[in-house]
């Protein structure tokens, strides 16, 4: 699994290079946008308008589309309502301006796999392109979700580390679900917090760091490996080696 | 009030014509007999008897009486034997009941006279009021008989002419109850109707047109700057994060950290503020829904547990019933009450409690935030909801609108928000009913 902060290298061919299209008007926010997928070792194609950025999804193939709500010549969401009509599943992930709920929820009946409100961290919006393509690969298709000698059986909602039955609340079995779903990759504390709760809301504080430090607790005790990592000023990743 | 008004002038105006009325007739049969004594004293005394006499005969209705008396009180001429012993003999005209005549022992109403001469002999003038006491008793029975009639059927007319404006009015209430909690797009009825409800319904409807052009102004105004401050601040952020990923981790600048630090609280307080701005506009209501409020209740207990636990506070959930449903927006409710619980946890020492309870009032549901805090002064309480207030007792870390949003939210609902004092600590109260409508059935 690919480090964050790596520098990805952009000249890859390579079958397994993820080819993320960005159709945003904005130059500012998409050279940003552009600076950290590359980050991650993504290869970028950037389309400012919407005309052309509709022509290159019907004839070229992306793992994943980051798409601008609005846009010159046909907006982001007309897009999104023509390729789904056209039998194209890849994930979209919106960017927009317009924060109303309503907004966001139209978007998502539309075919839009999540929805980011502008002005983002960069972070939080590669976490979230992560996300959508691990949900693409569908990696995680069993009933047990293993990491190193964690178990996970989300049929019976028991989890193991070395045999022992771990005793977890029903909330910390869920945090626990979703890093686990999201196996080496970031995850901010507003994507668990959404994930979790399935609210849409900055809870402040430092509510969800309690949450995953009891958690912690509970998982990563004296003498295992430590498997839930901070990062800090991002979120949290479970992984064996961070 | 009006229908009252109109029942006591129709009572006032019967009484007055039926006392009006009696006094004249009876008026009229007093000056009668008054005329009859003057006659009479210019009469010498000796030739009284034969006019007595004289006039009993010209009485052909047999109404009147005409009698005589010597100065012992002997009957000399008359149809009346005798002195009635209730009658004084004072010149002055009495009412009386009694039988003069010997042929009969009915009591009749007599207005009567005696009046002494000065020979000392006595004659008496009376007329029977009998028809008109009859008269009299017609009136009145006609009046109340008729009285009734009109004052219930004005009672009864008044209340169906006032059903249909009652309807308006009540139409108007509810549109009131949408345009307060902030749907200016709302406007009052118009009926075809030319009456005092529709010209004043037409002044506001026009004074809702302006207020809702003023607030949309100032609205786009407060909202862009807001967001247009974001912008540049989250660009700041990027070139700050870049910078920081440059660094090698055994390198880490502590200044671009507090710097990033500095900018996330920022932006956490512009989207607080846009949050607010969006709640207010009632943008919200379109995701009135019902669910369970027990349930929520028991979803933000149980998440802000692990914080009260680290801090050694206790936090309690009590509900009167599991299955309380409400209508309204779940994930407002539920930052709301998150709003409210950080902040008993922030004001509350370690080894306090926090109980959230669930009552059932007849009302509706109320939400108690109780804990054992510092407490707000009593003169902060309306403040502290306020933007950016904070209290003499504020903790540092925070944006100081969290009882702002709390407030929007309640507002959006139209639920009754207050801060009281519990035993020294606060009690966050919610009233989880229309305030609004309350009110209005209160003035009913």
């Amino acid at each position: 699994m690919q480090k964050p902060f790596e520098t990805g290298s952009l000249n890859k061919a390579a079958e397994n290079t993820i080819c993320v299209l960005l159709i945003e008007d904005d130059e500012s926010t998409a050279q940003e946008i552009q600076i950290e997928l590359n980050l991650h070792g993504f290869v970028v194609t950037w389309i400012n308008n919407g005309r052309d950025g509709l022509s290159s999804i019907l004839t070229s193939p992306y793992d994943i589309i980051l798409l601008d709500r609005m846009l010159p010549f046909v907006d982001g969401l007309t897009i999104l309502t023509t390729i789904r009509k056209e039998g194209i599943d890849t994930p979209v992930l919106m960017l927009s301006a317009l924060s109303e709920v309503d907004e966001r929820i139209h978007c998502l009946r539309s075919g839009g796999d999540d929805y980011l409100v502008k002005p983002f961290a960069s972070e939080e919006m590669a976490a979230r392109t992560e996300v959508l393509l691990r949900r693409r690969n569908k990696q995680l298709h069993g009933t047990i979700l293993s990491v190193l000698d964690l178990h996970l059986d989300v049929v019976s909602r028991t989890v193991t580390r070395q045999k022992k039955t771990l005793d977890l609340l029903p909330m910390e079995f869920r945090l626990l679900e979703y890093l686990a779903k999201n196996y080496g990759q970031i995850v901010t504390r507003t994507m668990l917090f959404e994930a979790v709760w399935g609210y849409r809301f900055d809870p402040g504080t430092n509510i969800i760091d309690v949450h995953i430090g009891r958690l912690r607790k509970k998982i990563d005790s004296d003498g295992l490996t430590p498997l839930i990592h901070t990062v800090r000023g991002l979120g949290y990743i479970l992984s064996e080696n961070f | 009030m009006y229908s009252v008004f109109f029942a006591l002038c129709i009572i006032l105006l019967l009484i007055s014509v039926y006392w009006q009325t009696t006094r004249e007739m009876t008026k009229r049969v007093d000056l009668t007999i008054n005329l009859e004594k003057d006659n009479f004293l210019n009469i010498p005394s000796s030739h009284l008897p034969s006019r007595v006499e004289s006039n009993i005969r010209n009485d052909l209705r047999h109404i009147y009486i005409f009698s005589f008396f010597n100065k012992d009180g002997s009957w000399l001429a008359g149809n009346l034997k005798h002195i009635p012993s209730s009658l004084s003999i004072d010149g002055n005209i009495h009412q009386l009941i009694f039988s003069p005549y010997e042929n009969t022992t009915t009591p009749i109403v007599i207005r009567i006279m005696a009046v002494r001469i000065k020979s000392g002999e006595t004659f008496i003038i009376g007329r029977d009021v009998s028809e008109l006491i009859e008269f009299h008793q017609m009136i009145k029975n006609t009046f109340l008989l008729w009285g009734a009639f009109i004052i219930i059927s004005g009672f009864g007319i008044g209340l169906s002419l006032s059903v249909r404006p009652f309807n308006r009015i009540r139409e108007i209430q509810r549109v009131c109850k949408l345009i307060m909690q902030g749907d200016f797009k709302q406007r009052l009825p118009i009926t075809s109707s030319r009456d005092e409800i529709e010209m004043l319904t037409s002044i506001i409807n026009t004074m809702l047109d302006s207020v809702e052009r003023l607030m949309s102004e100032v609205k786009s105004v407060s909202d862009n700057i807001a967001h247009d401050l974001r912008t540049p601040l989250t660009r700041l952020r990027a070139f700050i994060y870049r910078s920081q990923q440059e660094q090698s981790k055994d390198n880490k600048n502590l200044m671009l950290e507090k710097a990033l630090f500095e900018i996330d609280s920022m932006l956490s307080r512009f989207r607080a503020l846009l949050r607010i701005s969006e709640i207010e506009n009632g943008k919200r209501r379109a995701c009135f829904k019902t669910f369970n409020l027990s349930s929520l209740l028991k979803q933000a207990t149980t998440f802000f547990e692990p914080v009260a636990d680290e801090k050694s506070i206790t936090l309690t959930l009590e509900l009167c019933d599991s299955q309380k449903y409400l209508v309204g927006d779940e994930e407002l409710l539920f930052e709301a009450i998150a709003n409210l619980l950080d902040n008993a946890i922030k004001f509350t020492p370690a080894g306090g409690f926090i109980k959230v309870t669930l009552k059932s009032t007849a009302h509706g549901p109320t939400i108690h935030i109780s804990d054992t805090g510092i407490g707000i002064e009593e003169e902060e309480r309306n403040a502290v909801c306020s933007r950016f207030y904070r209290s003499q007792n504020n903790d540092a870390s925070g944006h100081g609108l969290g009882l702002s949003i709390v407030t929007a939210v309640m507002q959006l609902h139209d639920f009754e928000f207050k801060l009281e004092d519990d035993n020294g600590g606060t009690c966050a109260i919610i009233c989880c009913w229309s305030a609004t409508l309350d009110r209005f059935i209160e003035c009913d």
